[in-house]
């Protein structure tokens, strides 16, 4: 039962929807709560970077008047939505969290924004994000330091962070985050909530502001694995205006929700997965492994030969591309650059070509070795990433006593779905001792969301993981 | 062998670059620069094995519609 304005905030997207289109909800309703619950939680997190409070009630009374007319454009009709701040929206500011384009306000809708603002989602506000999306803390010299949502002293990874704690915060029942390493995921994990990093190819990436175009790709983050199924639904498809874009048909990402994991086989590589991980985590992980199982799927080991050695060739793909796309502003006005990715900019202008078409080349190797094993395993799953949330401003992080870089170890898991262009799906899987969640990746054959959906929804549909929320 | 990034060299990379790098910020850049170029080198190494000379990188052109058409 409804009791106050936060009751309906906790509510999942599918839920809220329904109420919206049997008229128990209004999208009015909706858009005050959501717009409330920013302005008591913006404070705390810095999850924004802008809200458009009199554009949103302009939007959710437009709604209101179509629900009244019978005329509902799809499950998003009426529902809060942010998006990340990289993701151009016609006549607003997108910044991507940076000085260098904090003026630049573009003349188009982003494509995945033209769609959604298609099926009614009304767009609430861009969110806070790590500087160009270069860094996985969010920690922003520009915007203020994005907190977690379940203790606020500590980060909320990156780089979509703000999107990650937005969602996680209930001031909107679903967000936009982009991802090239793991910057979907990683925030998805670190802040107890779903996000699905697409196929490349499968969403547009047009209107959006790249950091490595080999690997750039956009994605929803919800609650729930049906949310986010529902987004997905409005957001993957062919676009000409993306060079990049795949001419692949789509399907209905929620058709296949209900159909269970019985008989599908879970590949985990043996090592790699269960190594270099905090206790916690690992629990978790073979306790979410355990449960897949007793539902009826089958667990395989299957090695993956040359997996290591993902991380150089993240970092070499992810360091040069964006100090391509960056060459001229590094060079006209270095000192409005965040330390940490002025540094980063600068490292990747110092490799070799040879160096970048070997890591290019090793994702060709990486990607064939993943295909093969598809053809004895439906997906894997292993750890999102291989700790909990650090305090903001830790730049190593310390495993199993052992201190690491924290960008190297961040990517551990992430890194490799993006070097093969796979889909990957983050799912809320434990907590640890701290109280802070815990996440696991699933990991999916090319244009196969579909099978991620689906193995995802099981496990929600048999844990409470994404029921808890956080006390802020 | 471990890469070891003097002034000078940096100077260099970055004149190559046509980037200019202040040398106050050598300290700053030299220990990631390293332990980066270190790591891409063994890269290198490993897929110039011979084994892998076939293999192309992921970014390769192609007509995907073109080849549709041909029944490919």
């Amino acid at each position: 039962m409804i009791k106050n304005k936060n009751d309906l905030l906790d509510l999942s997207l599918a839920q809220v929807s329904k109420m919206i289109e049997t008229k128990e909800v209004s999208p009015v309703e909706l858009i005050d709560a959501s717009l409330e619950r920013i302005e008591e939680i913006n404070p705390k997190l810095s999850a924004y970077i802008s809200v458009y409070e009199r554009e949103a009630r302009e939007v959710a009374k437009a709604a209101e008047i179509l629900i009244q007319a019978g005329h509902r454009l799809g499950p998003l009709h009426g529902i809060p939505i942010s998006l990340k701040d990289n993701i151009g929206m016609k006549g607003l500011t997108s910044t991507a969290g940076s000085k260098v384009l904090e003026n630049w306000i573009p003349k188009e809708d982003a494509t995945v924004v033209s769609k959604l603002k298609g099926a009614g989602a009304n767009i609430i506000g861009k969110t806070n994000m790590h500087e160009f999306a270069w860094g996985g803390t969010s920690d922003n010299p520009h915007y203020g330091t994005v907190r977690n949502a379940w203790d606020t002293s500590r980060f909320p990874a990156g780089s979509s962070g703000g999107s990650g704690a937005a969602v996680a915060s209930r001031t909107c029942f679903g967000a936009l985050g982009t991802d090239t390493g793991g910057s979907i995921r990683l925030p998805s994990a670190v802040n107890g909530i779903v996000g699905i990093r697409p196929t490349i190819g499968r969403v547009s990436n047009y209107g959006v502001i790249p950091l490595a175009w080999s690997m750039d790709t956009v994605g929803p983050m919800t609650r729930t694995v049906e949310d986010c199924a529902i987004m997905f639904n409005t957001l993957a498809g062919h676009d000409y205006r993306d060079g990049g874009s795949a001419q692949v048909p789509v399907s209905d990402y929620t058709n296949d929700l209900n159909k269970g994991v019985k008989g599908l086989r879970i590949g985990v590589v043996p090592g790699y997965f269960f190594n270099n991980v905090q206790e916690p985590v690992l629990k978790a992980y073979k306790s979410a492994l355990a449960k897949f199982e007793e539902l009826g799927a089958i667990i395989e080991e299957v090695d993956i030969k040359n997996i290591e050695g993902n991380i150089t060739a993240q970092l070499v793909v992810e360091s040069c591309e964006p100090s391509t796309y960056h060459q001229r502003y590094l060079r006209e006005q270095p000192e409005n650059y965040g330390d940490d990715v002025r540094l980063l900019l600068e490292l990747g202008e110092m490799h070799l070509a040879t160096h970048y078409i070997q890591a290019q080349r090793y994702r060709t190797l990486l990607k064939g070795e993943f295909m093969e094993a598809f053809k004895s395993v439906d997906v894997f799953i292993c750890p999102t990433l291989p700790f909990t949330a650090t305090k903001v401003g830790e730049t190593v992080v310390n495993i199993n006593g052992k201190e690491e870089d924290m960008l190297s170890a961040i990517m551990q898991f992430t890194g490799v779905p993006s070097l093969a262009g796979l889909p990957s799906l983050n799912v809320p899987c434990g907590f640890d001792h701290n109280g802070l969640p815990i996440g696991m990746q699933i990991i999916g054959k090319p244009f196969d969301e579909q099978m991620l959906f689906r193995m995802g929804h099981t496990y929600q549909e048999n844990t409470d993981f994404h029921k808890k929320s956080p006390i802020i | 062998m471990g890469i070891n990034i003097s002034r000078e060299e940096l100077r260099f990379l970055s004149r190559l670059a046509n980037l200019p790098i202040d040398q106050s910020r050598y300290e700053l850049i030299t220990p990631t620069l390293n332990e980066w170029i270190q790591a891409a080198n063994e890269l290198n190494e490993k897929m110039s094995d011979s084994k892998y000379l076939s293999i192309m990188p992921v970014t390769v052109f192609t007509h995907p519609e073109a080849n549709k058409q041909q029944g490919e």
